[in-house]
């Protein structure tokens, strides 16, 4: 994997993991896996990056977590968006499309004017 | 949690260098998320969970690159901090320990006796003569 891509994925991952919280809650490695299946293993982040963004978020008060005992003894910790993550996701959104609309209109010139 | 589990996330911990509350957060979400991995792959090995999760040193490196550098500034300054306090205890304890060697030694082998200062002095008496004198 290329490091450009590592830099693309690590700057939309925000983006997507609010993006698949705000359809329904989930936990971590079930948004590791989502992202992986609905890309159909084209985006895949590590496990790093999906947790340290879930704490930052959750401190930034994007997201909050609600613990639920699995099994026994275990703590599964469910992420859901809060009210500042709909509107954090939705500037994110309005940026990435931006960019890419952006983006889009360089290469569609194919650099006619810079010659 | 099984022992390739526990071999991977203690293999993370040891390139994770930040304040010690984030690194608690961070390796119990990771710890919690390789228990999710271990219920639905039960009999996975170290190479299955490096497939899955990221080799550890790219998983610690790919977390201390999403960390602010005033972050791990911060967390190096407390090092920095520990290792002073550490030196300078070692230092007192050594300082401590010669000093009680030096005075056991000195009451096992008799006590250090100095010298009385002897002082010489003179001066010219009427006839012109040196007078010499010793005084204790």
């Amino acid at each position: 994997m290329g490091q450009g891509q590592d830099n693309f994925k690590r700057g939309t991952a925000e983006m997507l993991l609010l993006f698949l919280l705000s359809k329904e809650e989930m936990y971590g490695y079930q948004l590791m896996n989502v992202l992986s299946e609905r890309s159909e293993g084209r985006y895949n982040i590590l496990e790093g990056t999906i947790s340290l963004l879930m704490l930052k978020s959750e401190e930034a008060g994007f997201v909050k977590s609600k613990s639920v005992t699995v099994g026994k003894r275990r703590i599964r910790k469910y992420y859901s968006l809060t009210e500042k993550g709909e509107e954090r996701l939705q500037k994110l959104l309005d940026e990435y499309k931006d960019t890419v609309f952006g983006i889009q209109m360089i290469l569609g010139s194919g650099g006619e004017d810079g010659e | 949690m099984n022992k390739q589990t526990k071999k991977y996330l203690s293999d993370v911990r040891k390139d994770i260098h930040c304040k010690t509350s984030l690194k608690k957060a961070f390796l119990s979400e990771l710890k919690g998320n390789l228990l999710d991995f271990e219920d639905t792959h039960p009999d996975a090995d170290y190479e299955q969970i490096c497939r899955s999760f990221g080799i550890p040193e790219n998983v610690a490196s790919e977390f201390m690159g999403s960390i602010e550098v005033k972050e791990i500034k911060k967390a190096f300054q407390w090092k920095k901090v520990v290792l002073i306090a550490a030196v300078v205890a070692i230092l007192i304890l050594a300082i401590y320990v010669v000093a009680s060697f030096i005075d056991g030694h000195s009451q096992m082998h008799g006590t250090i006796v100095e010298n009385p200062i002897v002082e010489n002095t003179y001066y010219v008496n009427e006839n012109g003569e040196y007078i010499f004198e010793t005084i204790n």
